[in-house]
């Protein structure tokens, strides 16, 4: 279980949270949100490699120290930031950091990369941007730790290995004892994988949504009329053209109950995917979502 | 277990995954007391989050095809004959709904879609 309470970290003109979150043990939690939304400042903070100005995080009732190495183990990280050193091979790398870890197991770290077809004697120097971050997830996921926390990690990775990369995931899962953070601007991504999704806009959590209640409650909304229905509730976006007219609902049973009481008539509504509804989350978040 | 999901479909995964074990047990193919695959298990082998296929084992549930025995997973419900025909029918009815509903919406009425019933029906059972 990890538990963040009242984060709060300000840099110059920007500032996360305070902000509250809470994960269980096994759940993939998709975090999708504009650049500069915060995902970054929270993992750092999550990481321990930026102190918070106030509140912090615990993983299984542990408090995050970034002077801790124990807390280390317990995080495996896939992002921008990777501590390798260009001149050594990739197995040398390895090697070195698995002295910081009480839980590496080299021979899961040689499966990984035979899974993932890296290269392990190469320097990684001679690495491209996918293979170095083949590299982060051998890293990141041979210490089998309790949460990883993955920013934009299919960076660079081709469509096989990405592929493979989310079998990994899965595989991860299914023992129900790891926690998974995953930030992604590309949300077809974590569409199949993720059960819950939180949606942040400057340094805030906008919605925390488990992905089935999103697709049970959206609809994209089509039915004829010469105007366009006033007090309508839940409706997110819309748009006409005489005489039809088409909303988007985050409830879509109670914005059709809503247009038949108003006798509306030819009705239709289709299911949204969750990246469109990720879309338009991230396109309304400054506005009131529940009137007109 | 391997459930055959599209991502094609105009269901959901979670309905792909209600429809095909429903549909399995209906047909005999998964007999009374089969234990089905964890939930962990099934989400990582269909490569779909745990809570899709948590919500499809809940909806199987309340439809009592399915029952669980704490600890031990999922196991296929016993199911009388009339329960399985009376759940097929429902299920007919439910499909047979929206194709009224497209086939007014193109504009046919009542006869038009009951004669036009009736002849498919008699084709299908000519070609089989």
């Amino acid at each position: 279980m990890l538990e963040i309470n009242e984060l709060n970290k300000n840099y110059g003109d920007f500032s996360l949270g305070p902000l509250s979150l809470s994960v269980e043990a096994g759940c993939a939690l998709g975090l999708v949100g504009a650049n500069g939304a915060g995902k970054t400042t929270l993992f750092r903070s999550l990481m321990g490699t930026v102190r918070s100005d106030s509140g912090g995080c615990q993983l299984n009732g542990r408090e995050t120290s970034y002077r801790e190495a124990s807390w280390k183990d317990q995080i495996g990280y896939v992002g921008d930031y990777t501590p390798f050193f260009d001149n050594w091979s990739g197995a040398k790398n390895l090697q070195t950091l698995a002295k910081f870890y009480s839980s590496w197991s080299e021979s899961l770290a040689v499966e990984l990369a035979n899974r993932l077809r890296l290269n392990l004697s190469q320097k990684v120097k001679q690495y491209s941007t996918g293979n170095r971050t083949k590299l982060a997830i051998v890293a990141a996921l041979c210490h089998q730790p309790a949460l990883l926390v993955m920013d934009e990690p299919s960076n660079g990775l081709d469509p096989v290995a990405r592929d493979t990369f989310m079998e990994i995931l899965h595989e991860q899962l299914e023992s129900g004892e790891t926690t998974l953070l995953y930030a992604t601007h590309h949300i077809s991504e974590i569409e199949h994988l993720a059960d819950r999704l939180v949606f942040l806009s400057e340094g805030q959590i906008l919605r925390d949504e488990l992905k089935e209640d999103l697709s049970q409650s959206w609809r994209r909304i089509t039915f004829r009329s010469e105007s366009m229905p006033t007090a309508i509730p839940h409706v997110v976006s819309q748009r006409g053209e005489h005489p039809y007219q088409e909303l988007i609902s985050d409830n879509g049973d109670a914005t059709v109950a809503a247009l038949k009481q108003q006798h509306v008539e030819n009705i239709e509504t289709s299911r949204l995917s969750i990246e469109k509804i990720a879309i338009e989350i991230l396109k309304t978040s400054a506005r009131e979502l529940n009137h007109v | 277990m391997l459930l055959h999901i599209s991502e094609q479909s105009s269901e959901t995964l979670q309905e792909q995954i209600i429809g095909q074990i429903r549909g399995r047990i209906l047909n005999g193919e998964l007999p009374p007391d089969f234990a089905l695959p964890s939930i962990r298990s099934l989400a990582k082998d269909l490569r779909v989050s745990v809570i899709t296929v948590q919500r499809a084992y809940d909806q199987l549930l309340n439809e009592a095809l399915i029952y669980s025995r704490r600890g031990k997973g999922f196991f296929v419900a016993t199911l009388e004959q009339g329960d399985k025909s009376a759940l097929a029918r429902e299920r007919f009815a439910q499909q047979l709904n929206a194709a009224i509903s497209a086939a007014k919406r193109d504009g046919l009425g009542d006869e038009e879609i009951q004669q036009t019933f009736n002849e498919t029906l008699l084709e299908g059972d000519q070609d089989a």
